[in-house]
Order: structure tokens, then C-alpha cells, then sequence
């Protein structure tokens, strides 16, 4: 009797464990689905294709390029940033420093920055707000 | 003689089906299976040049949307093309959700080729007087953007810029975008305490005091650059709004259909 009480308790430990475990795994399969995440293409460090000799020697892009890109693989990474716009607002200043220079990219980054926070799709117009309801700034700035 | 009559009747029929260079209702067939490949190879079979291959070939692109291609031969054959209400119709609607620079080409040619008597052109003429004359619109949706964007236009990219070199994000609140105005002002007014506050305690040479100095110094001039560029912009983004709705509305009346 007594071996059947600790077989008993034995076979209720493992089916609670087994139990467990199954709930561990709904629950971690509910948790870790796969994520519709924006940031899935691989960021690049730098494009320097078509760039002068002087942009491709010149350390201060290379620091400028080394914090964004330590910013987008490793700090909005961690501290899972979503972006209410479609290219998101660190992306969109490499692309305008790109574009216009340090000076005036840096400035458009910034400005895109200030507007970025949830209720800022409210003062856009309907056609530049996309189906996730971020706003298309990749059409913005082509038109 | 009469028979010499008919029988000349009936070669000039039978000649003229055999020299004819596309089969229309072939194309029709062609075009409503989305047999793409098909269509092309059919259209670019043909050795000689003509207005009608040109409008059938421009057909081709608007359907599968090649931008290029579909104005080189729109302008090949504005003839036969500004005259077919169903491939201006389709065009408007389709265009008029694109990027600024093909939205320009085509306003432009409807403007100078389309009859008066299309709604395309309606439409394009009441946008063209925007700075201008009244307007009247049938839908209270295009109405209401129309005066968006006439409001839009009267703002001033400078006064914009000053307003906010005076209150940062003022020049924001100038242009329609009030969240965005209390959001500038709070980082300002936030960054600014704290910069204040850095140079009381640790000194105007302490690094971080001149970090902050000039942390608030980009986040300033953004701001007013920022309210520059978009006063500019918005004239845009109303714009484009207008021509969204007026898309659909025009699709809801007419449809995208390019073959009768």
C-alpha cells in the first residue's frame, strides 16, 4: 500500500510536471509566434556606393554611422521601439544624411522625431496612412 | 456593272480585313485574361507603325502599369488616346494615386488634349483654378479637401519658420498639427529644464552642460527647419489627398475598364 501511495504520488508528479510542461509550451508558443517585426531586412552599416574620396575617408561618418547603427541592432533591439512611421525615424535620417548631408539630414531626422508618437497618424492626410496605420514617409518624401 | 460594283465592294472589304493590323476584339480577349506575355508578343508582332498600335500599346501599359512606356506612346497617339473616354478614365484613376512627378504628366495632358466635355477634365480644370475662381464639387469629401488644400496653399514656409523660432512648434500648430505643436514644445521645455538646471549645478564648462547646450541648439534649429520644410510639404500632402479622393470618386462613377 504504501509503495502504491508513492507510485501513486510518483505518477501525479510526473502528469502535473507533464502538465506543466504542456502549459509551458502553449504558452511559449503563444508568446514567441513569429512577429510581424519591421526591422527583418538587415540593416547596413553604410552605403558608400557613389560617394566622393573625401565622404568615404571622412572619420566623422564613420562615428555618425557607427552610433546609429549601434542604436538599431542593439538599444531599439532591447527596448523593442515601434515607430509610427513606415521607415522608421533612425532609418529615415541615415537615408536624408545620405541624401542632403550631415547638416540638413541630421535636422529632417530630428524634426520626423518630433512627430512621432502614437496620435500623430490623426494629422496626416488618410492616403499616406498604410495598412499597419503607420505613416508612409517613403511616399511623403517622393512626392 | 452593278455586279462589277459588288465584287470590287466585297475585294476592298476582304483586302482591308487582311491589311488590318490588329484584331481588336482579339486584344479585348487578350487583355480581360491578363494574358500579358500574349498581348505584348501580339502587339510588338506587328513590323509597321501606326497611331492605332501606338493607342493599343499605351493600353498595354496603363494596364500593367509601366509608367514610361505608357506616356511614350500616349504621346504617339494623343489623337485616338484623348479621345477614349474608358483609357482617360482609367488613367485619371490610376494616376492620380501616383508619385507627384507621373500626377503632373498626366494633369498636364489632360489639361491640353482631353475634351472639355470629360469628367476627367472637369476635374482637372476645377483643381487648375484652385487659387483662384469658385469650385464646385458633387462629393461634400472632395469639397471639404479642396478647401484643405486651398488653406494649405495660403500658408507661408517663413512665417511658418519664424513662428516657431519664437514658440518651438508653433509653426506646426500654424499648419494644422496641434498634437505635434504640444509634443515640440514639451521636449523643448523638458531638454531646456535640463539643461538649465545642468549649467546651476555643474557649471556652463562641465561637459555635459555644453552636451546639453548643444543638444537643445540642434533640437532648436530642427524644429524650425522642420516647420519649414513642412508648410512645403503639406501643400503637397493636401494636394495628393484631393487627387486620392477625387480617384475614387472618379472610379466609383466610371470604372477602370479599358475595353468597351
Amino acid at each position: 500500500m504504501k509503495y502504491l501511495t508513492v507510485f501513486f504520488l510518483f505518477f501525479l508528479l510526473c502528469f502535473s510536471a507533464h502538465c506543466q510542461n504542456g502549459v509551458n509550451a502553449a504558452l511559449l508558443s503563444s508568446t514567441f509566434t513569429e512577429s510581424k517585426d519591421t526591422h527583418t531586412h538587415p540593416r547596413k552599416f553604410l552605403s558608400l556606393k557613389d560617394k566622393s574620396f573625401v565622404a568615404k575617408v571622412n572619420p566623422l561618418l564613420y562615428v555618425g554611422a557607427g552610433l546609429m547603427y549601434f542604436y538599431q541592432n542593439v538599444i531599439s533591439e532591447q527596448i523593442q521601439a515601434d515607430c509610427g512611421y513606415q521607415m522608421s525615424c533612425s532609418e529615415f535620417t541615415k537615408k536624408s544624411i545620405e541624401k542632403k548631408g550631415i547638416v540638413k539630414g541630421t535636422l529632417k531626422g530630428l524634426n520626423q522625431l518630433y512627430s512621432c508618437f502614437p496620435g500623430s497618424i490623426y494629422e496626416r492626410s488618410e492616403y499616406l496612412i498604410n495598412s499597419d496605420g503607420k505613416i508612409n514617409n517613403v511616399l511623403d518624401e517622393e512626392n | 456593272m452593278k455586279k462589277i460594283k459588288v465584287y470590287l465592294v466585297v475585294c476592298l472589304f476582304f483586302c482591308l480585313k487582311i491589311s488590318s493590323q490588329v484584331d481588336l476584339n482579339f486584344v479585348k480577349h487578350l487583355s480581360s485574361n491578363g494574358l500579358k506575355n500574349e498581348h505584348v508578343s501580339y502587339l510588338t508582332s506587328s513590323t509597321t507603325s501606326s497611331d492605332s498600335l501606338h493607342y493599343l500599346t499605351c493600353k498595354y501599359y496603363l494596364q500593367y502599369h509601366d509608367d514610361s512606356l505608357f506616356f511614350e506612346h500616349l504621346y504617339s497617339s494623343v489623337d485616338l488616346s484623348s479621345r477614349d473616354c474608358l483609357l482617360v478614365n482609367a488613367a485619371t484613376v490610376y494616376y492620380f494615386k501616383q508619385s507627384d512627378q507621373y500626377t503632373r504628366k498626366w494633369i498636364e495632358f489632360v489639361d491640353q488634349n482631353v475634351d472639355s466635355t470629360r469628367r476627367s477634365k472637369q476635374f482637372v480644370t476645377i483643381l487648375k483654378q484652385a487659387d483662384s475662381g469658385a469650385f464646385e464639387f458633387v462629393s461634400l469629401q472632395l469639397d471639404s479637401d479642396m478647401r484643405n488644400y486651398k488653406k494649405a496653399l495660403k500658408k507661408k514656409p517663413l512665417l511658418a519658420a519664424t513662428m516657431s523660432a519664437v514658440v518651438p512648434g508653433l509653426g506646426k500648430a500654424y499648419i494644422g498639427r496641434k498634437r505635434a505643436f504640444g509634443i515640440t514644445l514639451a521636449a523643448h521645455l523638458l531638454y531646456g529644464v535640463q539643461t538649465y538646471e545642468s549649467i546651476k549645478r555643474l557649471g556652463i564648462k562641465n561637459p555635459v552642460s555644453i552636451f546639453n547646450i548643444g543638444m537643445l541648439g540642434l533640437m532648436y534649429s530642427a524644429n524650425i527647419y522642420g516647420s519649414f520644410i513642412e508648410t512645403k510639404k503639406n501643400k503637397k500632402e493636401k494636394y495628393h489627398q484631393l487627387l486620392n479622393h477625387g480617384s475614387d470618386y472618379l472610379y466609383m462613377d466610371t470604372g477602370n475598364s479599358l475595353y468597351p
